[in-house]
């Protein structure tokens, strides 16, 4: 029972601040029903980004890419990877538009396009060559 | 190794995550790529999928195929599923890999893949099909002509498979157009045969006959004179024409190495029917006999000289090889009309008297002493020539016939005691020597050479002899003279002789000095001595000529003839020796009389002794 009443407490807290609220647009804007379609609006809109934000996080492309990405940690943990390197990897990866950046772990061919028309640095692709492929 | 850690991690994902990572690898033309995701993809235990190296087969490394026939089996098996229900790009991995990996074994499916609705897999699958037939061809080729055994067992290990796949090669040979499936079908004889009559000539003039018939006229092996001859004893009558019209086209000496190749290893009961055939269906090929290699020509010879064939027909194709650049294919080819009594025979060997090759001439002229002895130094007076010297040594002994055995068998007939002189000077000549008399003959010009041979010759001693000889003596230059007395003995002219002492005894004084200038000519007194046996003639005057013969050009052997006579147990004999001793004269022989008294003790011996002592003083 005093649990109940903790709990409905901020409720009853959110619930006054709401009224406020719409007692202040009711007074800024002067008409009840244009307070209310005001307040209609703003809840789609919330409902809205809601949905976009779920959308973003549970989607397969974004299930798919997270994956992915864990793969490459896996990877790179597996071969001792220093940050730089995985950094370097990551952007090979991108300048090959790879979905799959772990892919560059097996396809020497890929690394080796990457690091011949990617512009990195010779120096540290070779010792990137030499941790991966030798 | 890094790759190697990457797919520890790899191995242990979800086989969806794992698979693009493998594949990937496969791509990579690297063994230590490659090798860690291979052996991913095929452990049970693990992704278990070799349809996917399978499927990237093309850009395995030779390392990872090497190891991929280990498995050999399973693979095939994941090839053959793959191409009965798998898309057109693993159907097309699937016949890859079989017509890489595999053999002959995968013929069969491979020519399944010439059916493939896809266009690329059905050239795919016929370049494979060339590759392995190919191979197979190599091998019966080099177990056929150089008895390689590591071929010989390829052959015999495959040829079930090859067989069985040959037959559907053969039946989709419109679309693959590989001539190679029609040459493994000629070089594998009778093996195939069922092949070449049932798809091959089952349409006639197809594009597939023509070919076959193009390939036949190709084919240098005994097998495809195998199947020719099959076509011609078997099955309907236009096989018959096919095998007569290929052989009739075929005039080069390599079907004529082919021929006597198979005829050479034929067994006997079917080298009989075929000696039956009552034509020459390959009768083209003499053509190039010339050309042919020996051993071939002679065993082409053997076989038409025992075949049913027209006597016109067969005479005429041994004949042909007459034209042989090989004298030993002459010589058999003449051997055989020989053995045939063909009746021209001795006409064929007086025309190989002229052959290049002394071989042929030297065969040629032992077969005309042979057949035509009354006409061979006609024949071979020619030859006596030649640079070649068994052949000029036959010639001379055939045309000559000089033998220590005649100068004996001349004196065989007579009395006792001529025959013993005759011994004794035959046992002091060798054949060497009578060769070497053979040799000078060979060596006077041409008109002194037929004069020596027709001394040697049986000619009429009172109408032609006596006048040659009475020719030679009288001509100072020849040099023949001084072979004179050798001719006459070693051909057992035993009248010439005669007639030489005859001339002695009671010719004028120019007569007889020509006979002792010919006598002083005698460069060796062995022949001096041949005049002994006429000390035992009846003719006094002979025998008195003969002494003065013996004693002046034929001492040095007279003196070692006769004393040990006188010692024979024979009392005629000896008896005989020494009225020849007392005869001749010579120079010691008292002494050898005298001393041979003082230690004589049969009592006639002693008094021809003395008698003859006695008229010497």
């Amino acid at each position: 029972m005093v649990l109940n009443e903790a709990a409905a407490s901020p409720l009853r807290q959110a619930s006054e601040t709401l009224r406020q609220l719409h007692q202040r647009l009711v007074d800024n804007v002067g008409s009840e029903g244009v307070a209310q379609a005001i307040e209609g609006g703003v809840a789609l809109f919330v409902v809205l980004l809601i949905l976009i934000y779920l959308r973003g996080r549970f989607s397969k492309g974004a299930r798919r890419r997270r994956a992915a990405g864990r793969r490459f940690r896996e990877l790179a943990r597996a071969n001792a990877l220093p940050a730089g390197d995985r950094l370097l990897l990551l952007a090979m990866a991108r300048h090959l538009d790879l979905d799959e950046p772990g892919l560059l772990f097996v396809r020497r061919s890929y690394f080796e396009e990457a690091a011949e028309k990617g512009n990195f640095k010779p120096e540290r692709v070779d010792v990137l060559r030499r941790e991966l492929f030798s | 190794m890094p790759v190697q850690t990457t797919f520890q991690a790899v191995a242990g994902w979800p086989s969806a995550a794992a698979l693009p990572y493998c594949e990937a690898a496969l791509a990579e033309h690297h063994l230590e790529i490659q090798a860690p995701a291979y052996d991913i993809l095929v452990a049970p235990h693990l992704l278990n999928r070799p349809d996917l190296i399978v499927l990237h087969f093309d850009t395995l490394v030779p390392e990872i195929r090497e190891r991929l026939i280990q498995m050999g089996p399973v693979f095939f098996e994941v090839a053959r599923k793959l191409i009965r229900a798998g898309s057109e790009t693993a159907r097309r991995a699937a016949f890859d890999l079989l017509g890489e990996m595999s053999g002959v074994e995968s013929l069969k499916v491979l020519a399944g893949g010439l059916e493939d609705p896809s266009t690329l897999i059905r050239d795919r699958a016929a370049r494979h099909i060339e590759k392995i037939a190919l191979n197979y061809h190599y091998h019966l080729l080099n177990w056929q002509a150089r008895k390689d055994p590591a071929s010989r067992e390829f052959v015999a290990r495959h040829k079930g498979p090859m067989m069985e796949a040959l037959e559907g090669l053969l039946r989709t040979w419109h679309f693959h157009g590989k001539d190679v499936a029609i040459s493994v079908a000629i070089e594998s004889g009778g093996d195939a045969y069922k092949h070449i009559t049932g798809v091959v000539l089952n349409r006639q003039d197809s594009p597939l006959w023509k070919a076959f018939i193009k390939a036949m006229q190709a084919a240098h092996s005994a097998a495809m004179v195998d199947v020719l001859f099959r076509l011609y004893f078997e099955g309907p009558s236009k096989y018959r024409d096919v095998a007569v019209t290929i052989m009739h086209l075929r005039k080069d000496p390599e079907f004529a190495v082919a021929l006597a190749e198979f005829l050479w290893k034929l067994p006997p009961d079917r080298l009989k029917i075929l000696r039956g055939l009552k034509e020459l269906p390959f009768k083209g090929v003499l053509e190039a006999s010339a050309d042919i290699p020996a051993a071939s020509a002679i065993v082409l010879i053997d076989y038409i000289a025992g075949a049913e064939l027209a006597g016109k027909e067969r005479d005429l194709a041994i004949k042909a090889f007459l034209n042989s650049s090989h004298p030993e294919v002459k010589i058999h080819a003449l051997k055989t009309f020989k053995r045939l009594n063909y009746p021209y025979i001795a006409e064929l060997s007086r025309g190989c008297l002229v052959d290049p090759s002394d071989e042929v001439k030297f065969a040629a002229a032992e077969l005309i002493v042979e057949l035509v002895p009354t006409q061979k130094g006609k024949f071979l007076m020619g030859l006596l020539d030649s640079p070649h010297e068994p052949l000029r040594r036959f010639v001379m002994r055939h045309i000559a016939h000089l033998s220590v055995g005649r100068y004996l068998a001349a004196f065989a007939d007579r009395d006792t005691t001529m025959r013993l002189f005759a011994d004794q000077v035959g046992k002091r000549i060798d054949e060497a020597t009578v060769e070497q008399v053979g040799e000078e003959i060979v060596r006077l010009e041409p008109i002194q050479r037929m004069r020596a041979l027709r001394i040697c010759d049986e000619i009429d001693v009172e109408r032609e002899l006596k006048p040659l000889i009475r020719q030679v003596l009288s001509d100072e230059q020849s040099a023949l003279r001084p072979l004179l007395v050798q001719l006459l003995a070693f051909t057992g002219n035993r009248e010439g002789l005669r007639h030489l002492l005859d001339l002695l005894a009671g010719g004028d004084l120019e007569t007889k000095t020509l006979v002792i200038e010919a006598l002083q000519e005698i460069h060796d007194m062995r022949f001096g001595a041949m005049f002994l046996p006429f000390l035992a003639d009846p003719d006094a005057p002979i025998r008195r000529a003969a002494a003065q013969a013996v004693s002046t050009f034929g001492q040095a052997e007279a003196r070692l003839i006769l004393p040990p006579l006188i010692a024979m147990r024979d009392e005629r004999l000896a008896v005989a020796a020494v009225n020849a001793l007392g005869l001749t004269k010579m120079e010691g022989a008292r002494e050898t009389l005298n001393s041979r008294l003082a230690v004589e003790s049969r009592p006639v011996v002693q008094q021809a002794i003395r008698e003859v002592v006695g008229q010497w003083s």
